[in-house]
């Protein structure tokens, strides 16, 4: 203590200095116009500029809450939408039934959290899995378009079978002409794909969207396919060679929509026994 | 400090403030030299004096200085910067032998170069610190340094003036 007040006491005059200097700089503040705005705007501008700052680091930490946010909200659209368009074609149909039965498609948000391009056979990991209501054969579309549907499942996790898999086969057809084909990747460059069983009498052109057709049984239909990029005959004649440019960009896939169909197991085992019925 | 040397003191410290306020106050060249005459009021108080008494009495004179401005705090507190210097500029330029009791804050006694060295960094430091309170603005460095150059000269001369007019050129 008392060495403190030795302190005090050796430097007096600059604590004097100090002290007075305060008194004077509030009495200052207090008086005169110029310098008290002078300083509340430089103190305004510097608190908001820190403010300001301080916001833009809180957005950047909160991108991914917002990213996972719009997702979930993207999926629930998605559902939404796609069951209005099912319910718009089918209530002319049947008025007797109630309309939360024309529900089939349901979508669920998942990120892909392991993904290549580079290979014959590509295969997604997914971070939705049993758990989560995920089942084997679903459909896996993102915001762009197709993807590919679910392989395996675990109880958190799943993996895909991207579009870019040399037995994955896609039901699609020409918007335009409603000209049914199926998409196949024959490897190499992941932006590209070939549209198969085109037949010669129709008229595809560049440029055409090819979206998803009511025959697959795993992803709805008009989901976006990609556009025609180039045109060719067979050279044995019965068909097209098209090369479409696909609307997914495989690469920089962030998060997927996980379809589930509803009437699914439905229509397989209809098919499947038909199938058989007629080949015994 | 003996009586004759304090009414001396208090008779100097009259004449700096009356003389600043009636006459040098008023004066200006433009608007960039002004003179701070009643500076001379601290700045001639005796060597020996004790920091802590002249920083009081630069306080008292800057209130003063305010009163007639209608500033207040703004001299105030450059005349608490002025004596809290004064005491640093002195220890700075003490001669060799240090401060004898006869000494005095006048070009006979200490010589013009001495007289000089603690004038001119005390003014102009106190000068600009006013200049750059009164307008407020950073911005307006640039003009504070003209104002507060041009008017340590004045200041310095009127202190100057006044000085030998009282004092004439005793020791």
């Amino acid at each position: 203590m008392g060495s403190l007040f030795q302190f005090l006491f050796k430097y007096r005059l600059f604590f004097l200095f100090v002290l007075l200097e305060m008194l004077c700089s509030w009495l200052i503040f207090n008086n005169n116009t110029n310098q008290r705005l002078a300083f509340i705007s430089s103190s305004n501008s510097a608190v908001a500029r820190v403010l300001s700052l301080n916001q833009k680091v809180q957005d950047y930490f909160a991108l991914q809450v917002i990213n996972s946010n719009l997702a979930d909200e993207n999926a629930r659209l998605n559902t939404e939408l796609t069951n209005a368009r099912l319910q718009l074609d089918k209530m002319g149909m049947d008025t007797t039934k109630p309309l939360n039965e024309l529900e089939q498609y349901t979508f669920k948000v998942a990120k892909v959290i392991n993904n290549s391009v580079s290979r014959v056979n590509n295969y997604l990991t997914l971070d939705k899995g049993f758990a989560d209501g995920i089942r084997n054969g679903m459909g896996v579309i993102s915001p762009a378009g197709v993807v590919g549907s679910i392989l395996v499942c675990s109880e958190h996790y799943s993996t895909a079978t991207s579009l870019l898999h040399s037995k994955m086969l896609i039901s699609a057809e020409i918007k335009r002409i409603s000209a049914f084909g199926t998409v196949k990747w024959t490897g190499g460059d992941p932006t590209i794909a070939d549209l198969d069983f085109i037949a010669p009498h129709l008229q595809p052109e560049k440029g055409d969207t090819i979206i998803t057709s009511e025959y697959s049984s795993i992803l709805p239909k008009d989901i976006m396919v990609g556009v025609i990029d180039q045109i060719e005959l067979a050279q044995n004649g019965n068909f097209y060679k098209i090369k479409i440019k696909l609307a997914t960009d495989f690469s920089t896939l962030g998060y997927v929509y996980i379809v589930e169909n509803k009437y699914k197991t439905e229509k397989d085992s209809l098919q499947f026994n038909t199938s058989k019925e007629f080949n015994e | 400090m003996n009586s004759r040397s304090l009414i001396f003191l208090l008779l100097e410290v009259v004449v700096f403030l009356s003389l600043h306020v009636l006459i040098l106050g008023h004066l200006s060249i433009g608007s960039y030299a002004f003179s701070f005459a009643y500076l001379g009021a601290l700045l001639l108080m005796p060597i020996t004096a004790n920091p802590v008494r002249v920083m009081l009495f630069a306080l008292l004179v800057g209130i003063v200085a305010d009163s007639y401005y209608n500033s207040i705090g703004i001299h105030m507190a450059s005349c608490v910067l002025l004596a809290f210097f004064r005491s640093a500029v002195l220890n700075w330029i003490v001669p060799a032998g240090g401060y004898e009791p006869y000494m005095r804050i006048s070009i006979p006694s200490m010589g013009i170069k001495w007289y000089l060295s603690y004038m001119l960094p005390l003014l102009f430091s106190h000068h600009l610190f006013l200049f750059v309170i009164d307008h407020a603005n950073l911005g307006q460095f640039p003009l504070a340094l003209i104002q507060a150059v041009a008017s340590t000269a004045f200041s310095f001369l009127s202190i100057m003036f006044i000085q030998l007019s009282i004092e004439g050129t005793r020791m």
